[in-house]
């Protein structure tokens, strides 16, 4: 069987642009989205200033992340190694988008499914040459199969020196450049304008390398075609819901477990896990772009997508949270008793799976590394601790009985104090990546500065962390409006976090 | 080798089985035609494949077709986008006529058959009662060889108007001067060294085939160098870039020229052999004997001051790069490719002479007409001859060639609102054919005041598939078909060869594959859309039914007399008759020589054409000629035949001396002696006569982008990607004005001004501000116009100025493609040329592009988009270009000398005055 491969011989590309409107010709492309262009740099100072064309296409990954992400199998490896596409199968989650660190993928705004480049699959099984290679005025395209050693892809990968686009993401693609300048090839490098030297910007990330007046032979990016990020406020609506939902549940079975069998522990915080957790599936079923087809994931599931497995975990602790209720409520405890194991495993898997779902973001490097899923954990309880204060502080009946206002104190506490420490030491080590670098200097000094100190830090951190000690310390916890001052705090912090979290993370060019 | 075709084979062409991409991984076949035609978005003629579906019998997509010879299989960005053109929600679909005011907006639908018998009785009548010259039609590129040009000669007229003076008078008339060619033809894929005056790798004529050659002669390992004072994509491949300061370019190439010279890196043989040198040492050295030698030395005397150092000084290019290049030049022996179109020779006054000392390089280095040097169109062009050859017209129209103009390549177009507000003449009917002079040309707003004039503009017919600010002035709207909806010819010298392209309308084409009986274009064209050729045939049979004008004979059928001539005749009859090689072709396939364009779409006629000059002449030829030893030339008739060389009488270029003409005679007897030879002169916008303490720029307004074609293709596609020109200005010139990427700018020409967005960058020459030249397209009204790719403006009177104010950019809209309410662009750029007074050429009549401005940061008041422009002065400055020309009569009483071609050439003795 082939391995198709592609090379791209800088060297002849003039940046004319016919293969980008070829492809959409071909795959009759609607306005707005692309699967593959021509990226242009400009660098240098006159007049030694020289412009590249970087001409840019699916790399048909030998590791495809977003075949990895994509939680119904829609994408998938041909057997000639093209990363194709069953558009039927989509439920349009935007998970690849996430995933492809080469921006690759969109959703085609006719179809509202996933779409990106095949290598013109259904031209080759006609023996055809896709139609950007066929079309390209001086040749710089070559399409092959790298594994047949008389073809000229082959022979360029042996004997050539080429590059590829990021390969430290281990992806293994197939597109090899020849000659390709650095600063255009690595979008991290070159800064943004605000216009094109063609035409208006309509989507500037906002964590793009800023230009410095003083070095006006930076290299710049002249033109580049809108990149959607695929996650937004939903996203960390998505987090908040989740949060409240899984940490409740944690907390009810935990406080429960410790004795702690109150109305509290057995209706009261389940019924504020089953109700946020449903809110969350509703947002995820919601923010799909094919939201009929959300059944797809649990009935075509590919096991090697977080999504997937979020997925049965999130319908594993509805589940857990229904009986929980249901005993609760008739007072069951020997029923409780078997629940509370799988009932907190539950919940700290439906919170955590989504650190190894953001993880599978391969795109983005400040969602990478295991922190997060420890961070979401303390997160969860803060957001649910936060969530049963409110309820105990509203709900007088519920205070009744034990401990549970200071349990929780405790627990968000100690959750905020996790919390600000795992931000602490992400923002103080040094960055691994320049991509990171980026992500977490528009958190810092950026974009989401505001956001992030005014709200995750210090209004939301460190100042109800404050109250907290000082209200232990002086024993008025007990306070309803100061326990609902505390945790409405907690969770504004908790969700800016969220917030900054998803944004900044998409916010580094990645093409 | 890839075992992957580019394209389908051509034995599947009738039945092509493709799958379904939008459906794909599930395997939908499709059956479609695969119909060959010729791109009609700009004049390279590429060869393409229309893709048509067997179902549905609509345009699939668009690709290269690759039997073509000029192109190969391969496209530009423009030629893709042919679908968007055919489908734009915006075209054209029925036959309009003014329904109020011309201007005024309100149109109505109108028959064709009205619209013919009116425009045609209109004809009829001028050509009664004898006014033939109230007649023009004016062209922008034509896309085509011969058609009009026929038709025009049928109606006895010298109407032929073009758009060449402003876009390429001064390159041609500096290469005819030398050659008597007006067009090079470069052999770029087998050059040693390409040196670029023009941005051939993303323009120009012919900027899909020449890139192609470019790229494949420098990646052989071929040097690319590259004039330019902006960092064109073309400098940006350039192993040498030399941002010459505008107009001091003629410095740069003869400080190359006196580096050959010195360092004895020319062609001797070659010139010694055919270059003038007897003439030009006879006429301007009298004090040297006529020698080879002395010729060197007479030339190294011309050109000494042209040292490096001199040249880096007047150039701002770094003189070690100048030897650099020159000695590259010189080292590629007789394979130097070089090619200027617009850029340096259109922006710059004497910009011909920039085109002259080009050319020098050509001629030192022995490249004329060799492998990898530079060919003549003339040998590398084929036109057929048409079915009959109507006699030339037999008077001159002097709103064409007025005679302060006798050496003007081609006609003067663009004063043509000048010329009628000095009261020398009028029109009666006048057509515009895919041509929008009120945009594309310098000062519109003159244009916009003859065409709403009805006393000189008796009726305005605009033959047009979309929109265009012109059209919005035309009293008739006639809707034309697209590259597949027409049929034409077309050739171009676009390599060392010979070729004939063959456009088709390829759903007719498809029909009649289907068995369908179809009798003109436009019953297999959408809505009303006819082609011109059946448009013209119909129109000249309504001037004269009878055939008593003589007219119609013309346009009736070669094999059924008396009868209209068809398409499928009239090229049939081309194909048969004046195609070498093609009817045996044909044969060979079992076809009739139409049928095998039809299935191919091109014809090689001949390759390799290389060294025409060195055919010996004929027996005939020689019968009865004359040696004129002195010149070593043959004489016949008392006109130079030939030339000798070596013994051996050869056919020699296209001159009156049949040599390479480093003196121009004709310059000397025409009144400009002082241009003689070429040599230097700094052009209109000199850096030293800028004052640059007073805001003072050169602005570089006539570059171009690879993805479009001035006002011809506004569609979506390409919008995409390109859609505004902001000024392009160098940062230490931003920084003095305070001025960062994105600000408003407004730029003060002569005329008026205009307010656009900034660009700062290190890719242009300080000094220099540069806008690329197809964007800001307009329109008057919301719902009429391209509106994916124009702003809706007002104009408003202010004295005897115009101020025209944007009331939005291009906006989503509702249509039947839901593409159009993505439109995500709202800025499309600003419409400088109408701030643009004319700026003719005294020779050439180039309009010399470059404008002197001064630059401003834009005040509280001024908006994205603003423009004044004052028509009063414009017409004192088109006063003061005028008073630099020295009129005819030349010798002889001459308009014109005789040998200097017209793109329709009247009968002989019109030259007279």
């Amino acid at each position: 069987m082939a391995n198709y491969g592609f090379a791209i011989d800088l060297r002849k590309c003039i940046g004319c642009h016919a293969c980008t409107i070829a492809c959409k010709a071909e795959h009759q492309i609607p306005v707005g989205v692309n699967r593959c262009w021509v990226k242009t740099v400009e660098k240098g100072t006159f007049p030694n200033t020289r412009r590249f064309f970087f001409p840019v296409l699916c790399n048909q990954c030998d590791e495809a992340p977003c075949a990895r992400i994509c939680p119904t199998n829609a994408l998938f490896k041909r057997a000639d190694g093209i990363v194709d596409l069953h558009g039927d199968s989509c439920v349009g989650c935007r998970a690849c988008m996430v995933a492809c660190p080469y921006d690759q993928l969109f959703i085609d705004p006719n179809t509202h499914t996933a779409e990106k480049c095949n290598f013109c699959a259904n031209r080759v099984e006609n023996r055809l040459q896709p139609a950007c290679v066929s079309v390209c005025p001086t040749e710089c395209r070559i399409f092959g199969d790298l594994d047949d050693p008389e073809s000229e892809v082959a022979r360029i990968v042996q004997r050539e020196a080429f590059t590829v686009r990021k390969p430290e993401k281990g992806t293994i693609p197939k597109v090899f450049y020849i000659a390709a300048e650095e600063s255009a090839i690595q979008p991290e490098i070159a800064t943004r304008p605000f216009i094109y030297k063609e035409g208006q910007v309509l989507l500037r990330p906002l964590g793009s390398p800023t230009a410095d007046p003083s070095r006006p032979g930076d290299p710049r990016v002249d033109y580049d075609v809108p990149h959607v990020k695929p996650w937004g406020l939903d996203m960390a609506f998505y987090l908040l819901t989740k949060g409240i939902g899984t940490g409740a549940m944690f907390l009810s079975a935990l406080l429960w477990f410790i004795g702690v069998r109150t109305p509290l522990t057995m209706v009261v915080g389940p019924a504020i896990g089953l109700v946020f957790v449903t809110l969350t599936a509703a947002i995820l079923i919601v923010d799909l772009e094919r939201p009929e087809r959300f059944l797809f994931i649990l009935f075509r599931p590919n096991w090697r997508s977080w999504m997937v497995w979020g997925a049965y975990f999130l319908t594993a602790h509805g589940a857990i949270a229904t009986g929980w209720i249901l005993a609760g409520w008739f007072g069951l405890n020997g029923v409780l008793a078997i629940l509370a194991i799988p009932a907190m495993v539950a919940s700290v898997l439906a919170t955590s799976y989504t650190g190894f779902l953001f993880a599978q973001g391969l795109a983005r490097d400040l969602w990478q590394g295991p922190h997060a899923a420890f961070d979401l954990l303390a997160q969860a309880i803060i957001e649910g601790a936060a969530a049963m204060l409110i309820a105990l502080a509203l709900a007088p009946p519920v205070r009744a009985g034990g401990h549970a206002a200071a349990a929780l104190g405790l627990a968000l506490g100690a959750a905020l104090a996790v919390h600000l420490l795992i931000l602490a030491i992400e923002h103080l080590t040094p960055s691994p990546t320049r991509h990171h670098e980026l992500a977490a200097r528009a958190i810092s000094r950026g974009a989401f500065a505001t956001y992030f100190w005014g709200g995750a830090i210090v209004g939301g951190g460190v100042l109800p962390l404050a109250l907290l000690g000082a209200a232990s310390v002086v024993g008025t916890l007990q306070s309803p409006a100061l326990a609902v001052g505390i945790s409405l705090l907690s969770l504004l912090g908790a969700f800016a976090w969220e917030y900054v979290w998803v944004e900044a993370g998409q916010s580094v060019p990645l093409s | 080798m890839s075992e992957f075709r580019t394209h389908p084979d051509p034995s599947t062409w009738d039945d092509y089985v493709d799958f379904e991409s939008t459906s794909w991984p599930t395997k939908d076949r499709r059956h479609y035609w695969i119909i060959p035609s010729i791109c009609f978005n700009c004049e390279s003629a590429c060869g393409i494949l229309a893709y048509v579906d067997k179902e549905q019998l609509t345009v699939r997509k668009v690709e290269g077709n690759p039997v073509h010879p000029g192109s190969r299989g391969r496209t530009c960005a423009k030629g893709v986008v042919t679908p968007n053109q055919l489908e734009d929600p915006d075209r054209i679909l029925y036959p309009l006529v003014r329904d109020g005011e011309r201007g005024s907006g309100k149109w109505r639908q109108v028959s064709w058959d009205e619209a013919l018998d009116d425009i045609g009785g209109r004809i009829r009548k001028a050509i009664v009662e004898n006014r033939r010259h109230e007649i023009m039609y004016h062209v922008g590129r034509p896309g085509e060889d011969g058609y009009v040009n026929r038709v025009l000669q049928a109606w006895g007229i010298d109407g032929h108007n073009s758009h060449t003076n402003v876009c390429s008078s001064s390159a041609r008339l500096g290469h005819f001067l030398w050659t008597g060619n007006d067009r090079p033809s470069p052999d770029y894929a087998n050059a040693q060294t390409i040196l670029l005056l023009s941005s051939h790798l993303e323009t120009g004529h012919y900027f899909n085939p020449h890139a192609q050659r470019i790229i494949e002669g420098q990646s052989n390992g071929a040097a690319l160098i590259v004039i330019d004072p902006r960092l064109s994509n073309t400098s940006a491949k350039a192993d040498m870039w030399l941002p010459a300061y505008s107009g001091t370019e003629g410095a740069l190439l003869l400080a190359m020229v006196r580096v050959l010279l010195e360092e004895e890196l020319y062609d001797r043989e070659f010139v010694r052999q055919w270059v003038d040198w007897r003439t030009y040492l006879r006429a301007e050295r009298p004090d040297l004997a006529v020698t080879f030698d002395n010729f060197i030395v007479a030339l190294k005397e011309l050109y000494a001051e042209f040292t490096p150092e001199f040249a880096a000084e007047e150039t701002g290019v770094d003189a070690e790069l100048i030897v650099r290049s020159a000695r590259a030049i010189g080292r590629a022996g007789s394979r130097f490719s070089t090619h200027n179109w617009r850029s340096a020779a259109a922006g710059n006054l004497w910009g011909w002479q920039i085109t002259r000392c080009l050319y020098l390089l050509v001629v030192l280095t022995g490249s004329v007409a060799t492998k990898g040097g530079v060919n003549l169109h003339l040998s590398n062009k084929f036109v057929p001859k048409h079915p009959t050859q109507p006699p030339p017209a037999t008077y001159w129209n002097e709103l064409l060639f007025p005679r302060e103009y006798p050496l003007a390549y081609f006609e003067m177009s663009f004063l043509l609102p000048h010329f009628l507000k000095d009261n020398r003449g009028k029109i009666d009917v006048y057509f515009t054919r895919v041509y929008n002079p009120l945009w594309t040309n310098p000062d519109g707003f003159s244009w916009m005041e003859m065409l709403q004039d009805k006393e000189k503009i008796g009726l305005h017919v605009a033959l047009t598939p979309i929109w265009s600010e012109t059209a919005w002035f035309a009293d008739y709207i006639l809707p034309m078909g697209l590259g597949t909806e027409r049929h034409d010819m077309m050739s171009q010298e676009t390599h060392a060869a010979q070729w004939l392209g063959f456009r088709q309308p390829v759903l007719r084409v498809a029909r009649e594959k289907r068995g369908e009986k179809i009798n003109a274009t436009y019953e297999a064209n959408p809505g009303e859309v006819w082609e011109e050729n059946e448009f013209w045939v119909a129109l000249s049979w309504r001037i004269d039914p009878d055939g008593s004008l003589g007219i119609r004979k013309h346009f009736e059928s070669p094999y059924r007399p008396g009868e209209p001539v068809t398409q499928d005749e009239y090229y049939g009859w081309v194909f048969e008759n004046s195609v070498p090689g093609l009817p045996d072709a044909a044969a060979k396939e079992g076809l009739t020589p139409l049928a095998y364009m039809r299935k191919y779409g091109a014809f090689k006629v001949k390759d390799n054409v290389y060294k025409m000059h060195e055919q010996p002449l004929a027996a005939d030829a020689l019968a009865g000629a004359t040696v004129d030893t002195s010149e070593e030339a043959v004489v016949k008739d008392g006109k130079t035949i030939g030339v000798f060389v070596d013994g051996v009488a050869r056919a020699g270029f296209n001159t009156l001396s049949r040599r390479l003409e480093f003196y121009a005679k004709t310059l000397v007897d025409w009144g400009w002696p002082e241009h003689a030879v070429p040599r230097y002169v700094p052009g209109h916008v000199h850096w030293r006569t800028i004052k640059r303490e007073e805001g003072e720029f050169d602005l570089l307004p006539n570059f171009r982008l690879p993805t479009l074609v001035h006002t011809r293709s506004p569609v979506k596609w390409l919008y995409e990607i390109s859609h505004s020109n902001p000024l392009w200005i160098a940062t230490g010139d931003a920084r003095r004005y305070g001025i960062e990427t994105g600000d408003l700018v407004k730029v003060n020409t002569r005329i008026g001004y205009f307010v656009t967005r900034a660009w700062v960058t290190e890719g242009i020459r300080p000094g220099v501000l540069g806008m690329s030249h197809h964007l800001g397209r307009w329109r008057l009204h919301e719902d009429v116009g391209n509106r994916n790719a124009s702003a809706l403006v007002r104009i408003d009177r202010e004295g005897s100025g115009y101020k025209v104010s944007q009331i939005h950019g291009a906006q989503p809209f509702e249509s039947g493609d839901p593409d159009s309410a993505r439109i995500w662009w709202s800025e499309i750029g600003v419409h400088q040329n109408l701030t643009f007074p004319v700026q003719p050429d005294p020779v050439s009549g180039m309009h010399c592009w470059h404008q002197r401005v001064t630059l401003e940061k834009a005040g509280t008041d001024d908006k994205y988009g603003d423009i004044f422009v004052d028509t009063d002065k414009s017409h004192a400055v088109y006063r003061e270009w005028l008073a630099m020309t020295r009129p005819a009569p030349g010798p002889g009483g001459l308009r014109r000398p005789l040998w200097f071609d017209r793109p329709l050439r009247p009968a002989p003795d019109t030259y007279k005055l």
